[in-house]
């Protein structure tokens, strides 16, 4: 059993974008600020929407898109977007 | 009734009395003032406008007076009020019809939120709007004000109205306003251009307001199609150069130039991401007007 933090979105309901090609624009209305990423930043957000994930489980799931550094580029992600107000975490015990 | 038409002892008296009724754009205003530099300044810059008939809603009525007491002859100064409301610290009296032009800015951002409201000057040609952003100094009045004299339709040269119910960009065509060495330039780029008074030494230095073209007045019940966004800058002695603008980034630029973006929340965003969609967005720096007109012309 390992404590790790699962990463959620504070008020999924309240995110919204736009995207063009690679960029999109995203509205957080609780704070109401808006955010430049890019299209990988907000599928991650959305993957996060769907469940609660921990960057171990994030970088699994996105290895793929990148030959390599998958888990630093989360690792900073998560830490930019819990930065920006947009997700949160909390400890789950796991036996994964 | 055009207020060309109202014979200029009636003009003053509505002006002193019931307040001149003008139709602005989406807006009818109402105006009361007894300083002959407010009439003379209508005179000049608005003839084309129509006078509001007695049964129209009004949407701003607005005031320039002398206010009370010793200042009324001694440096004589003007407040604008609305809707009975003083907003703004007096003025030399010399600047109040500048002052109402401002003062209406700051009226339509503050109150108008119908639209979303971007700090812009708004031009058209071809059935094609183009928004240029640009904080002041960015020279948006001054290209705003040589396209017009040439041709293209005024909308604004100080605010979009974007409805957030049909993301149309409605048109408010008010005189032109000109700083300093660009009030110059404009009387020399264009025969066409006829200037108000010129008042110096106001907080923003030299300032004298271009009056609108008449057309442009005729069309101003007919909203245009956003097509495209270029936020200029004037830089001495640099070629003219247009740089594409991603439109994420774009929307970013365009909220920060916003009076009224976070007073819309998330129905703001949504006009802006609509707007932003329909067009293509550019950066342009430019020198020479001539230039910049026939850059702009070639992305219509």
């Amino acid at each position: 059993m390992d404590a790790r933090p699962l990463f959620y979105l504070c008020s999924p309901e309240l995110l919204h974008s736009y995207c063009w090609g690679e960029q999109c624009a995203v509205y957080h209305a609780e704070s109401g600020d808006t955010h430049l990423l890019n299209k990988f930043d907000l599928a991650v957000l959305q993957l996060i929407d769907e469940s609660p994930a921990s960057a171990k489980d994030l970088a699994v799931e996105f290895e793929q898109v990148f030959d390599k550094g998958a888990t630093q580029y989360i690792q900073i992600l998560l830490s930019n977007l819990a930065e920006l107000g947009l997700i949160e975490t909390f400890e789950s015990e796991s036996a994964r | 009734m055009k207020l060309s038409s109202l014979p200029r002892a009636e003009l003053r008296r509505r002006l002193r009395e019931e307040g001149l009724g003008l139709s602005i754009g989406p807006f009818n205003t109402s105006l009361k003032s007894h300083l002959s530099v407010v009439a003379e300044g209508l005179e000049q810059l608005y003839g084309a406008f129509t006078l509001t008939s007695d049964t129209d809603f009004i949407d701003f009525r607005v005031a320039l007076n002398s206010p009370p007491g010793l200042r009324s002859w001694f440096r004589p100064q003007v407040n604008f009020s609305f809707d009975g409301f003083v907003p703004f610290k007096p003025l030399p009296q010399i600047q109040a019809f500048a002052m109402f032009e401002w003062g209406l800015n700051w009226v339509i951002a503050n109150n108008a939120h119908q639209y979303l409201i971007i700090h812009a000057a708004v031009v058209e040609l071809n059935g094609v709007v183009c928004i240029l952003p640009g904080t002041p100094g960015s020279g948006k009045s001054t290209l705003c004000a040589a396209l017009v004299c040439k041709g293209w339709r005024l909308l604004s040269d100080e605010m979009a109205l974007i409805s957030t119910a049909t993301g149309d960009i409605y048109p408010v065509p008010r005189p032109v306003s000109l700083k300093n060495q660009s009030i110059e330039i404009i009387q020399n780029y264009s025969s066409d251009a006829v200037m108000g008074e010129v008042v110096m030494d106001t907080a923003k230095g030299a300032v004298g307001h271009m009056r609108p073209p008449q057309l442009s007045v005729e069309q101003s019940e007919q909203p245009g199609a956003p097509g495209l966004i270029v936020f200029p800058k004037y830089t001495a002695g640099a070629e003219s150069c247009l740089v594409s603008l991603t439109q994420a980034n774009a929307l970013l630029k365009v909220a920060e130039n916003s009076f009224n973006y976070s007073v819309l929340g998330l129905q703001g965003f949504d006009v802006l991401g609509d707007l932003i969609s329909k067009c293509a967005c550019y950066e342009f720096s430019y020198q020479s007007l001539d230039e910049a007109k026939e850059k702009l012309e070639s992305l219509i």
